[in-house]
């Protein structure tokens, strides 16, 4: 099979994989620059858009659709009849320098499905970053999977090569993993090594670890029967037991040929409504008990989860802009944590008194005006409170950055 | 009034000038705070605006006088006109970090990679910094419609002659027409290969990637096909 055939079949095997953003904190072990090509950037940087606007940012590819695994979703389950391919590691490295070189993407995100066993495909994932990263001396950002049930020593050579690693969880908890695989061993084959991941990244500043952008995960939503609590509740203790970066979510696609191929077509509404709530936990400092879910342990789906928050805590508002703390402001709808510091840093020195200067900040005043008191006075925004867009947050995550990274 | 200690006779200029202008000029005095503000009027004047430097001023005054804060929200006028054309400036660097296309040849000395856009706002500098970066041991070249650049330790003029020496069928090619490079061909298929039927929204598209950009891309076809 030709290298058009193969990317074909390997790009579309990754589509449903999740990596937004390409944003690093730093340079790593083994440097960007220093005669490398390539380097790290602090801000996201999109190379393109696919017609549903969502940012092509990496090369997003498997290095094999070829899988001894079951998952009941998946499209490269073993016993699916679909063509298999795999890449070579040196034709799969080639292939993202001249990608890159063009300018095409700002990095590799690689995947892949269990060819032989798990060591095998771990080997052939390391080997095909080993050769960017030593023989082209790439310096630029790649993100590796982990494979289910990986050896540490493989996790530990891939933290050295990488800037961020990711295990899929795919579902909150082992009973709830029943429905989606049989063979995966939520404990054994993915928490275990998620905490393997955080040990390494612990040890970075001592020695080889690059890991610049620590490790994520993902959860298919609406597949295994869980509500958002679980999977909410599953990405709080992920924070706090292994310093997960950030979850990223995907709304389950029945697949044809797939064990659930009849299962319910999942409303992108509700990723959606989850990457807004994990956003108030992670940028926003709220607490999981926090979060407005309904009895039935799901989000609100015709409100976001801040303004539902807001209103379920009327007791809470309305908070005067010139004295409210940081932890406040942040909860009041249309601020966001950037406004949020302005505030505080212009009420030093200047009294805020109209809506307008709140607007100048950065705040959606139509959202934030009815929690607000201004210099002791409610004030009523011009225009009706709007509803935040459906991919508004996307764009304050680094993805799209809205001004290009300008710092105020 | 205090001493003012200082290593060196510009720090002792801005602690004095600080003392001189204002209750909340103490930010001259905080190398990252002047560098952060320098930044954003840099980016604001490349915008191009008749009359930018009259209105940069007037900021200047005001965050003298009144703090940065002050101006940081965009409390007066002019520190939102200031504003907007820094954003604008800044968001259009980014798109052009992330749309021009490179084209690869190999020549006589370094590698060479061609990039072509035209440029709304006087940015070449910061572009070809940027692939400067990038790619080390390159030779960059940028096309902008109205002159050939290239990073050179700083921005050099390239002279007509450089077609000559890559084949001039390149010169009025756009980078993603470059039918014989079978790599574009690639990134077409595999851009395809990204596209997920059920989540088609080509409103929410054209918004992130205004249509004037679609033609810098060869996907941009593929975009237009679900346009309406
Ligand atoms: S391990 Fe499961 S999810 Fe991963 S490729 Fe194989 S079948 Fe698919």
């Amino acid at each position: 099979m030709d290298t058009l055939a193969k990317l074909a079949i390997l790009g579309e095997a990754a589509k449903y994989d999740v990596c937004a953003s390409s944003a690093t904190s730093g340079s790593g072990a083994g440097g960007a620059g220093r005669g490398r090509i390539g380097n790290l950037s602090p801000a996201g940087c999109c190379h393109s858009f696919l017609p549903d606007g969502r940012c092509i940012s990496l090369f997003k590819v498997l290095l094999t659709n070829e899988c001894v695994n079951d998952c009941f979703y998946c499209p490269n389950r073993s016993s699916r009849d679909v063509p298999r391919t795999s890449f070579q590691p040196e034709e799969l490295a080639g292939l993202f320098l001249e990608f890159y070189k063009r300018n095409y993407v700002e990095g590799l995100f690689l995947s892949s499905g269990v060819a032989k066993n798990t060591a095998a495909t771990m080997e052939d994932l390391l080997k095909t970053t080993e050769i960017l990263r030593e023989r082209y001396r790439f310096g630029g950002y790649i993100h590796l999977k982990i494979l289910p049930g990986s050896g540490e020593d493989y996790i530990q050579r891939a933290a050295e090569l990488a800037d961020r690693l990711s295990i899929n969880l795919e579902a909150p908890s082992a009973g709830r993993l029943k429905n989606l695989s049989r063979r995966k061993d939520f404990e054994k084959d993915l928490l275990e090594r998620m905490r393997w991941v955080s040990k390494v990244q612990a040890g970075r500043r001592e020695g080889k670890v690059r890991l610049s952008a620590g490790q994520t995960t993902q959860f298919i939503v609406g597949a295994a029967g869980e509500n958002d609590a679980e999977i909410l509740g599953a990405v709080s203790r992920l924070y706090r037991e292994v310093s997960l970066k950030r979850a990223y979510f995907s709304a389950f696609q029945p697949i044809a040929g797939t064990p659930l191929e009849n299962g319910p077509v999942v409303p992108i509404l509700r990723e959606h409504r989850l990457y807004q709530s994990e956003f108030l936990m992670r940028t926003y400092g709220f607490a999981y008990e926090e979060i407005p879910f309904g009895r039935d342990g799901n989000l609100p789906m015709e409100i976001d989860p801040k303004a539902a928050a807001a209103l379920r805590r009327p007791e809470a508002f309305p908070v005067e802009v010139n004295k409210a703390s940081l932890g406040q402001l942040l909860r009041v709808p249309g601020i966001g944590p950037l406004s949020a510091r302005r505030i505080l840093s212009l009420r030093r020195t200047y009294r805020i008194r109209d809506l307008e200067e709140l607007k100048n900040l950065g705040v959606v005043t139509g959202r934030a005006a009815p929690f607000l008191l201004l210099d002791g006075r409610s004030k009523k925004p011009e225009t009706a409170p709007k509803q935040l867009g459906l991919f508004d947050l996307s764009v304050l995550d680094g993805e799209v950055p809205a001004d290009g990274g300008l710092p105020w | 009034m205090a001493a003012f200690p200082g290593k060196n006779a510009s720090t002792i200029l801005t602690s004095v000038l600080a003392a001189e202008t204002g209750r909340h000029s103490g930010w001259l005095e905080d190398p990252r705070a002047r560098r952060r503000f320098l930044g954003v009027l840099e980016y604001a004047l490349r915008a191009g605006a008749p009359g930018a430097s009259y209105v940069i001023a007037q900021v200047i005054r005001q965050a003298l006088r009144e703090g940065l804060p002050y101006v940081y929200a965009k409390t007066s006028p002019e520190a939102r006109q200031v504003y907007q054309w820094a954003r604008a400036v800044s968001r259009e660097l980014s798109r052009l970090k992330g749309l021009i296309r490179l084209e690869p040849y190999s020549g006589k000395g370094r590698p060479i990679l061609i990039g072509k856009a035209p440029m709304r706002y006087n940015l070449v500098d910061l572009v070809l910094a940027h692939f400067a970066r990038r790619f080390p041991g390159h030779r960059i070249i940028l096309d902008t419609g109205r002159g050939i650049y290239e990073w050179n330790y700083g921005v050099r003029l390239v002279k007509e002659e450089f077609w000559e020496e890559i084949g001039k069928e390149s010169r009025g090619r756009n980078a993603e027409q470059c039918a014989g490079d079978y790599y574009a061909t690639l990134w077409e298929a595999y851009y395809e290969s990204q596209i997920i039927k059920g989540r088609l929204d080509i409103s929410r598209a054209m918004r992130v990637l205004p249509k004037r950009y679609w033609n810098w891309i060869r996907e941009g076809r593929k975009l237009r096909s679900f346009s309406p």
